[in-house]
C-alpha cells in the first residue's frame, strides 16, 4: 500500500465509488448528480451506509429534511476530542500517556463494552501530512461518557521510532466498524517534535546507566 | 555476619496464608535475637502496598535502613509468557541488588512464588559466589504432579524451574522433619544441608475464656446448636475431605445425633458443593454439617476454645499449622499418621490412618465419647504445642547459618577470595535476555538500576593514580601513594571497592585496573576489553570517594570542573596533600610558575569535601594559607592529618654495593659521621651544614659529612664544591643514587641523621634514622617537631659558624653519652597510616547521605513572606554548616514534573562560583531525608504519593508546620483556603514528622491528628523547634520621610504603645483600639502606634483609623515604613502589644525584647509559651475594661519600675535554631 496517499483524498475516493455502485444496483430516478454528491457528503460526515442503502431501496432517491435535520445528533461518532496536555514532549521510541478530553455530541452512550467495542486510538502522520502510523494502540475508556456528557482521561500512545516532526490525531474507533473521525466526530492533527531520546526524564545516574546498557546492546547487536 | 531475608513471602497473596505468616514471624522472632548479626531485609517494588505494613511491622525492632526496596520493570508473573524476559532481567536485577548489599547469607522464606503475581525468586542466576539458604516448605506439587502439574503444564513448566533453583541453595531449612525427609529423598540432598528449623502458631492463638453471650452469638451466626468437632483450612484434595465426612457420617446415630461437624475458612464455592454432596451420599442431615467460610482470627480462636474436637485428616502437609494452632487453644486434636502430622501432635494415640474412613471415624467416636481420652489429648496438645516457638524456630536458622557461614569463612581460606562482579557484567547479562529492547525498555531498566545501586550497600573508592599510572618516577610523593594504593586495595574501607582511577590533561577519567594485579588483587570479573585495557570512563554514583591520591597539578586542574560536577552527583571529593613547599619556598624550586601552580591547585582542593595532609604542619600552613588568600573553601570542608608510614613494607628495597663500599663504610666508622639523606636542592639546606661541618674541621673537630642523595636544582656552586672539596673521599662523602641496602649501612655506621630541610611536608628521613637507631640532629621547623618530638637535638643556627656551635655542643653530648636518643621516636606503618586514611575518608566528613530540602515556593517566587524568611535563615544556616554525615540539597518540585535540585538557586543563593550544572531530578537512597522547609501546598499536595514513595524506599520524610490557623480560624483567611489547608496537612501528616515552630503548634496538631489524621502503620513524630531571632541585617530599608522628626516627637511626648505586623483582623487591632478608646475616655494621656501595611479585611478598621479623633494626635498609623524608621519608634516606644488572637510562633515578642522594650501581650498559650514571666498579659477575649485596667496598672508599675523586663526573655539565634530543627529532623 503507499503510504502516501492522502487520507481523506482516499476516503472520498471510497465513499464516491460506494455510492455510484449502489445507485447503479438501485437505479434510483431523479438528478443522479443532486443524489450523488447529496449521499457522498453524508457518509463522509458518518452517515451510516445502510441508512443510504435503505433510502435507495424503498426507491427513494433523497430522504426528507427532517432526516437532514437529525443526522448529526443521533450518528453515534458525533461529539469532539482535543489534547489538553500541557507536555507534548515525545520521544522516539518510547511510549507515553496523554491527556485528552473527549466530549459525546451524540444521543449514545459512549463506553467500551464487548458490544460496543469502541476505543480511543490516534493517528500519526508525517510533517507533510502522510500517514505514518495509521492504526494506533487502543486504550479503553475508563468510564461511561454520557450524551452531553465530558471525559478528561490518558491515552496510551506509541511514539514513532524515529524523531523529527510529526502529526498526531487522537480518534475514537468503533473496532471492526469505523474510525470516528471519519463520520461526525471532531478531532484534529497536532503537529508534534519528537524528539531522540537521549535518557530525558531520568536522573543523571539513571541515564549514565541508560547509555551503558545503549552500548552493551549497540556492541550485542553489531 | 550480615543476614539478608527476602521478604517476598510477606508480600504476595502468601501474605494472607500461613507462608506470610511464617515469613513475618519467624524473622520479627529472628530479628530479635540475631545478637551480634546485622539483619537486612529485602523487598519487592513491585508490590508498593506492602512495604509499608512490613516497615510498620518491624518498627522498633530493627532500624528501618535495614529495610531495602529493590525494583525491576514488571508485570514479570510467569504465569504469562509475554513477561519472559522481564521476569529474566528482574532475577538478575534482584540478585545484583542482594550481592550490592554484601551479605554473608541470603535468605528466602518462600521459593516458590511467582507464577501468578510479581514475585521474583531465583538463586545463582548472576551471584554464584553468596550462599543462598530457603525455606522448604514442603513438596507436594512434585510428589503429586498427577493432581498438582499435570493438569497445568506452564505451573509444571514454572515448578521444574524452582526446584532447579531450589537444588542451587546452599541450605534448607524445612518446617519438619517430614520436609526434611522430602528433600533428602526426592531432590537428593545433602543430608548435613538440611536443617528442620520447624515452625509455631501465632500468640493469638490461647485458651481464652468465652462468655456465654460470645458462644451464643457465635453458634446463632454459625447455624451450630450442639457441640461439634471442628476442621479448619482449605478444601483441596490432600485435605481428604470427604473421607472425614464419611468417617462423620459413620459415627454411632447417638454421636452424630448429639455433635455436628464444622469446616472453618474460607473454601471455593465449588468445593462446597462438592463436600455437600458426599454428605449428602453419606446420609447426613442439612444441620450435622456446617460451613463457616471466612472466620476472623478472633472467631477461630474461639471456635478452637469451643470444639468438642478437632479433626485434621489431611494426608499431606508440610508442617500442620492449625493442629497446631488447635492444641495451643486446648482443643483436643487427633490427626492423620502421615507426613508432619506424627511430629506436630506429638501422640500416637491421636492418630488414625488418613486413608481409612473406619479408622477416622473409630478415632473420632473415641474422643468424642470417651472423656478420659478427651481430657488426655488436651492435657497432651497443651504440653505438646510448647514444643514450638517462632523464638525457638529462629535460632535454629540463625545457628544453621551460622555453621553455613563458618563453613564459607574455611572455603575462603583454602581457594582465596572470589572477584567481586562487575556492573559491565551485569549489563551485559541483563540485555543478553533482551531482544531489540526498545529505548523505554532500557530507561525503565536503567531507572530501576539506578534506584537499587542507590539502595546498596556498596560503593566506590576511586583512587587518583595519574601520576604513577602514567609515569612512576619513583619519587617521595609516589612511595607514598604506592603504599597507600597497596593498603587499600588489599583493605578496603568496609562498603568500598577501592578502584584505581587516572587520567591525563587531555582525556578524561578511567579506570585503571591493569596495575591492580602488581598488588596482588584480581580486577572485578566480568569487565569489557576496554575496561581491561584502562580505557573504559569511570562511572559513579551517590555516596562514591573520589580521593586524589597522587599529585599531578596540571592533569587535575584540567578536570577542575569535574570534581565539582562528582560533587554535584553526591560522590565525595577529597585530596591529599603533601605540603605547600612550592608557595612557602618558591624561589627554592626548579620550575618558576610553580608557586602560581600549586596555589591554584589549593585553591581547587579548598573547594572539595576536604584534604588529608601528610602532617599537622602542613594542615595548619593550609589552613592559614586559605584564612590569609581569602580563599572560598566548601563549607563543612575538613582539613584533616595523617602521618605517612615509616616501614618499607609495600616498597621493594634496591639492592647492591658499589666496590669502595667498605672502604666508605670503614672511613664513616673511624670518627663520629654526619649523615644527610636527600636530593642535593637548595631547601633542604645541605650549603648551611657544609658551611658547619667546614668550620668544625677549621676548630679542629675530626668529622665525617656523608651526604646520600643525587643532585638536584640550583645547587650546581655547592655541587661543584663538594667535588672539588679536599677532604672528599676522606672526610667527606657524597654518595650519589645508591641502593637501599648500601644506605642501611651507612646508616648503621653513622652517628647523627641531619635534616637541615629549611621546610618538609612530612619528615620521613627522621623515621628512617629512628627505624635504624641512628641520632637525629634536625632543623628546629614545626613538622620536625611534630615528627620526633624530644627524640632529636633541635638546631636553630643560620649560619655555618652558629650551626658549627651547636653540632659542636651535640658532640660533647655524645662524648656524654647524653644525645637526645631517637629510639624513642614513635612511628607507624604504612599499615597504620592507611587505617587513620580510612577512617579520614570514610568516616569523617564523608556526606553519603541527603537532606533534601524542599524550597518549591521560594526556588521560584521570594515573597519575603514570614515563612520565607524563616526558610531562608535555615537553608543559610544549613548549607554554611552542614551537619555531619549530611549533603544539604535544596530541590524544589513541581505540579507534574517532580522534585530537581536546586543548584542554580543554591549558587546564586549561597553567592557561590557560577557552575555548568543542570537542575537535575533528584535520586535518593535509604537513610536520605527529605524535609519540607519551604510551604508549597499546591506542590505537597500533588506529590504526596512521592512522598509515600520516598518512605517505601527508606527515605525519611517530615515537613515544617508554622501554625494551624487557617483551620483554628478560618474566618480571618480567604474562603476555601480552609480545604487547600486541611488536604496539605493530610499529605504532610501522611509522612514521618512534622515538626512545629513552636510547642503549642506541636499540641494543637496533636491533637488534630489524634482526631483527623490519616491512618499509619508507623508512628508519626511531632517535634517542636523555635524560630531563630538574630534578625538578618544584610539589607535593612532605609528611608526616614519628611515628617519623621515630627512623629517621633509625638511619640515621646507621652508613654506610646507599639502595635507591629500586617493590619488584618487576626492581629487584634480593632480590640486593642477599643482598649485604648477607653483609656482615653478614661483620660489617659498615651499613645497608641500601629505600624504595618494594609491587610485583607480591614477596610472598615481602616477607616475607622483615619476618622479616629485621635488620629495623628495620639493614634499613629505608620504603613509601609523602612527597618531605619521602625529601628527609631521602637526605641522612642515605651512597650509592645501583641493583640493577636492565634500566631504560630511570637517573633514580634522576641524583636521587642531584642531592644528591651516592654511587652503586653494577649494571653494565649504560644505568647505565653515564647514571653513565658517577661510579659504582662491582657484577658484572652480583651474586654475593654479588664485589658483597659492591666494597661492602666501596667504604666503604674512602669512609673514605679515595676513593669515586667522583657531584656532577659530567652531566645534562639538562627544558628541555634537551625541545630535544633535539625536534631529534630536527624536525631
Amino acid at each position: 500500500m503507499d503510504v502516501n496517499i492522502d487520507i481523506d483524498a482516499l476516503r472520498r475516493k471510497h465513499k464516491t465509488e460506494l455510492v455510484e455502485r449502489a445507485l447503479s444496483v438501485y437505479q434510483t430516478m431523479g438528478d443522479t448528480q443532486q443524489v450523488k454528491s447529496f449521499w457522498l457528503e453524508r457518509l463522509l460526515e458518518g452517515q451510516d451506509v445502510r441508512q443510504m442503502l435503505d433510502y435507495l431501496k424503498a426507491g427513494e432517491s433523497l430522504p426528507t429534511e427532517a432526516f437532514v435535520g437529525s443526522t448529526q445528533n443521533t450518528c453515534v461518532s458525533a461529539g469532539r476530542i482535543e489534547i489538553i496536555d500541557k507536555d507534548l514532549e515525545f520521544h522516539a521510541d518510547g511510549r507515553r500517556n496523554l491527556w485528552v478530553r473527549i466530549e459525546n455530541g451524540s444521543a449514545d452512550v459512549w463506553e467500551t463494552t464487548p458490544e460496543q467495542p469502541l476505543f480511543m486510538a490516534y493517528h500519526w502522520y508525517d510533517e507533510v501530512g502522510n500517514v505514518y502510523d495509521y492504526d494506533g494502540r487502543r486504550t479503553a475508556l475508563v468510564k461511561p461518557v454520557s450524551p452531553g456528557e465530558a471525559l478528561a482521561m490518558e491515552v496510551g500512545i506509541v511514539n514513532p521510532a524515529e524523531p523529527g516532526n510529526y502529526q498526531l490525531m487522537v480518534t475514537l474507533v468503533m473496532e471492526g466498524q469505523f474510525w470516528m473521525e471519519e463520520k461526525s466526530l471532531k478531532t484534529q492533527r497536532t503537529p508534534l517534535a519528537v524528539l531522540e531520546y537521549d535518557g530525558d526524564g531520568l536522573t543523571r545516574h539513571a541515564r549514565d546507566l541508560y547509555h551503558q546498557l545503549k552500548r552493551s546492546v549497540m556492541e550485542v547487536t553489531h | 555476619m550480615r543476614i539478608v531475608i527476602d521478604m517476598q513471602g510477606a508480600q504476595t497473596e502468601s501474605r494472607f496464608r500461613g507462608i506470610g505468616r511464617y515469613t513475618l514471624s519467624l524473622t520479627q522472632a529472628i530479628v530479635k535475637n540475631r545478637g551480634e548479626h546485622e539483619i537486612i531485609l529485602a523487598l519487592n517494588g513491585l508490590f508498593p502496598e506492602t512495604i509499608e505494613p512490613i516497615r510498620g511491622a518491624f518498627q522498633g525492632l530493627l532500624p528501618q535502613e535495614n529495610i531495602r526496596v529493590w525494583h525491576a520493570p514488571g508485570p514479570v508473573y510467569e504465569n504469562n509468557p509475554e513477561n519472559e524476559s522481564r521476569r529474566l532481567v528482574a532475577e538478575l536485577e534482584r540478585e545484583a541488588f542482594l550481592e550490592g548489599l554484601k551479605p554473608d547469607v541470603i535468605h528466602l522464606h518462600s521459593l516458590f512464588e511467582g507464577f501468578g503475581d510479581d514475585a521474583v525468586l531465583s538463586v545463582g542466576r548472576f551471584d554464584t559466589h553468596t550462599p543462598v539458604s530457603v525455606t522448604l516448605h514442603d513438596l507436594i506439587p512434585l510428589l503429586y504432579p498427577q493432581q498438582y502439574l499435570e493438569p497445568n503444564p506452564s505451573f509444571a513448566r514454572y515448578y521444574a524451574n524452582k526446584i532447579d533453583h531450589l537444588k542451587r541453595a546452599s541450605l534448607l531449612l524445612s518446617i519438619s522433619e517430614s520436609s526434611s525427609r522430602e528433600a533428602i529423598d526426592h531432590l537428593g540432598v545433602d543430608v548435613a544441608k538440611v536443617h528442620n528449623t520447624s515452625e509455631a502458631a501465632e500468640a493469638l492463638f490461647r485458651k481464652v475464656a468465652v462468655s456465654d453471650a460470645e458462644t451464643k452469638a457465635l453458634y446463632t451466626k454459625l447455624g451450630l446448636n450442639r457441640p461439634f468437632a471442628l476442621y479448619s483450612g482449605g478444601a483441596d484434595q490432600r485435605k481428604n475431605l470427604p473421607r472425614l465426612i464419611q468417617a462423620y457420617a459413620a459415627l454411632p446415630d447417638e454421636l452424630r445425633r448429639t455433635h455436628q461437624l464444622l469446616f472453618a475458612g474460607k473454601m471455593p464455592q465449588g468445593n462446597i458443593a462438592e463436600l455437600q454432596q458426599v454428605a449428602e451420599e453419606a446420609g447426613l442431615g442439612r444441620d450435622e454439617l456446617l460451613f463457616t467460610g471466612f472466620v476472623a482470627d478472633e472467631e477461630l480462636v474461639q471456635l478452637y476454645n469451643l470444639c468438642k474436637l478437632y479433626v485434621f485428616p489431611t494426608w499431606h502437609e508440610g508442617f500442620g499449622l492449625p493442629a497446631l494452632e488447635a492444641m495451643q487453644c486446648g482443643a483436643p486434636v487427633i490427626g492423620a499418621n502421615t507426613s508432619s502430622l506424627p511430629e506436630v501432635i506429638g501422640l500416637e494415640q491421636a492418630l488414625f490412618d488418613p486413608t481409612s474412613v473406619e479408622s477416622i471415624s473409630t478415632k473420632m467416636a473415641q474422643a468424642l465419647s470417651d472423656e478420659a481420652f478427651r481430657q488426655r489429648l488436651i492435657a497432651h496438645g497443651e504440653q505438646q504445642a510448647k514444643n514450638f516457638s517462632w523464638e525457638v524456630s529462629a535460632k535454629r536458622a540463625l545457628a544453621a547459618w551460622e555453621g553455613l557461614h563458618a563453613k564459607q569463612a574455611e572455603k575462603l581460606v583454602s581457594e582465596g577470595e572470589s572477584a567481586r562482579l562487575s556492573m559491565e557484567a551485569l549489563q551485559h547479562a541483563l540485555v543478553d535476555q533482551l531482544e531489540q529492547p526498545s529505548k523505554l525498555v532500557l530507561s525503565e531498566i536503567a531507572t530501576s538500576l539506578s534506584l537499587n545501586q542507590q539502595a546498596g550497600l556498596s560503593r566506590q573508592l576511586l583512587l587518583d593514580v595519574s601520576e604513577i599510572r602514567n609515569n612512576d618516577a619513583a619519587t617521595g610523593v609516589q612511595r607514598v601513594v604506592r603504599s597507600y594504593l597497596q593498603a587499600l586495595l588489599q583493605s578496603p574501607p568496609v562498603g568500598f571497592q577501592v578502584v584505581p582511577v587516572y587520567a591525563t590533561r587531555e582525556e578524561g577519567y578511567c579506570y585503571a585496573w591493569q596495575m591492580v594485579r602488581q598488588y596482588g588483587v584480581a580486577p572485578p570479573e566480568g569487565l569489557s576489553q576496554q575496561a581491561l585495557e584502562d580505557q573504559a570512563p569511570i562511572h559513579w554514583q551517590r555516596g562514591d570517594i573520589f580521593f586524589a591520591l597522587d599529585m599531578q597539578h596540571h592533569v587535575q586542574l584540567a578536570h577542575q570542573a569535574f570534581y565539582r560536577e562528582l560533587q554535584a552527583d553526591g560522590v565525595t571529593v577529597k585530596f591529599l596533600v603533601h605540603d605547600l613547599l612550592p608557595i612557602q619556598l618558591a624561589d627554592l624550586f626548579k620550575d618558576d610558575d610553580a608557586k602560581q601552580l600549586h596555589e591554584q591547585w589549593l585553591a581547587m582542593v579548598a573547594a572539595t569535601d576536604g584534604a588529608v595532609c601528610v602532617s599537622r604542619a602542613t594542615a595548619d600552613a593550609f589552613n592559614e594559607w586559605i584564612e590569609a588568600n581569602d580563599i572560598l573553601r566548601t563549607p563543612g570542608f575538613r582539613m584533616a592529618w595523617v602521618h605517612n608510614g615509616g616501614d618499607l613494607d609495600g616498597s621493594k628495597p634496591s639492592t647492591g654495593f658499589p666496590e669502595d663500599a667498605e672502604a666508605v663504610l670503614a672511613k664513616i666508622r673511624q670518627r663520629p659521621t654526619f649523615l644527610t639523606v636527600s636530593t642535593l636542592e637548595p631547601r633542604k639546606g645541605q650549603d648551611l651544614l657544609f658551611a658547619a661541618v667546614q668550620a668544625l674541621w677549621a676548630r679542629g673537630h675530626d668529622v665525617n659529612l656523608v651526604l646520600v642523595g643525587r643532585q638536584g636544582w640550583k645547587i650546581e656552586t655547592l655541587a661543584s664544591q663538594l667535588r672539588e672539596h679536599p677532604e672528599n673521599g676522606k672526610r667527606l662523602f657524597w654518595l650519589e643514587g645508591i641502593s637501599d641496602e648500601y644506605l642501611e649501612k651507612v646508616y648503621q655506621a653513622s652517628s647523627a641523621l641531619l635534616a637541615a630541610s629549611i621546610n618538609e611536608g612530612f619528615g620521613l628521613s627522621l623515621i628512617e634514622a629512628a627505624r635504624y637507631g641512628v641520632s637525629i640532629i634536625a632543623r628546629d621547623i614545626p613538622v620536625f617537631r611534630e615528627v620526633a618530638c624530644t627524640s632529636a637535638y633541635y638546631f636553630q643556627g643560620e649560619s655555618g659558624e652558629a650551626l658549627a656551635d651547636e653540632l659542636a655542643h651535640w658532640l660533647t653530648l655524645l662524648e656524654q653519652g647524653k644525645q637526645p636518643p631517637s629510639t624513642e621516636l614513635h612511628w607507624q606503618t604504612w599499615a597504620q597510616s592507611a587505617e587513620q586514611l580510612k577512617v579520614e575518608l570514610v568516616e569523617k566528613r564523608y556526606p553519603r547521605r541527603q537532606l533534601l530540602v524542599d524550597l518549591s515556593e521560594l526556588v521560584k517566587h521570594d515573597a519575603r513572606s514570614g515563612i520565607q524568611r524563616v526558610v531562608r535563615s535555615i537553608l543559610h544556616e544549613w548549607l554554611s554548616n552542614p551537619p555531619e554525615g549530611y549533603r544539604v540539597e535544596p530541590i524544589y518540585g513541581s505540579v507534574d514534573d517532580g522534585y530537581r535540585y536546586a543548584r542554580r538557586f543554591t549558587l546564586d543563593f549561597m553567592g557561590w562560583p557560577t557552575a555548568a550544572l543542570e537542575d537535575e531530578l533528584i535520586d535518593y537512597a535509604p537513610g536520605d531525608v527529605f524535609f519540607g522547609l519551604d510551604m508549597q501546598p499546591q506542590v505537597q499536595i500533588a506529590n504526596q504519593a512521592f512522598y509515600q514513595r520516598l518512605r517505601q524506599q527508606g527515605v525519611t520524610v517530615k515537613f515544617l508546620l508554622h501554625d494551624l490557623l487557617p483551620i483554628q480560624m478560618p474566618e480571618f483567611f480567604p474562603p476555601g483556603n480552609e480545604e487547600g489547608f486541611t488536604q496539605w496537612l493530610r499529605s504532610i501528616t501522611a509522612t514521618d514528622g512534622v515538626i512545629c515552630v513552636s510547642r503549642t503548634v506541636a499540641d494543637e496538631l496533636r491533637d488534630w491528628v489524634d482526631e483527623h489524621g490519616p491512618e499509619r502503620e508507623r508512628p508519626l513524630q511531632i517535634g517542636w523547634s523555635h524560630n531563630g531571632a538574630d534578625i538578618d541585617n544584610s539589607s535593612p530599608s532605609r528611608g526616614i520621610p519628611e515628617d519623621a522628626p515630627e512623629v517621633l516627637a509625638r511619640l515621646e511626648e507621652r508613654p506610646s504603645f507599639l502595635m507591629v505586623g500586617t493590619l488584618e483582623p487576626r492581629k487584634g487591632y480593632a480590640d486593642t483600639l477599643d482598649v485604648f478608646d477607653a483609656l482615653w475616655q478614661q483620660g489617659e494621656d498615651i499613645n497608641l502606634v500601629i505600624v504595618g501595611k494594609m491587610g485583607w479585611k480591614v477596610e472598615a478598621l481602616a477607616e475607622r483609623i483615619k476618622s479616629h479623633p485621635e488620629y495623628n494626635r495620639r493614634l499613629f498609623w505608620l504603613a509601609g515604613i523602612s527597618d531605619e524608621y521602625l529601628d527609631k519608634v521602637y526605641s522612642t516606644c515605651s512597650c509592645l502589644i501583641a493583640a493577636s488572637y492565634g500566631e504560630g510562633f511570637g517573633l514580634p515578642l522576641i524583636e521587642a525584647a531584642q531592644v528591651g522594650m516592654p511587652i503586653i501581650a494577649r494571653d494565649i498559650p504560644v505568647f505565653r509559651e515564647v514571653a513565658g514571666e517577661h510579659a504582662t498579659y491582657l484577658p484572652r477575649e480583651m474586654q475593654a475594661s479588664k485589658a483597659g485596667k492591666v494597661i492602666t496598672q501596667w504604666l503604674e508599675k512602669q512609673r514605679k519600675g515595676g513593669a515586667p523586663s522583657s531584656e532577659t526573655m530567652p531566645w534562639l539565634t538562627w544558628q541555634e535554631s537551625s541545630q535544633i530543627l535539625l536534631s529534630n529532623i536527624v536525631g
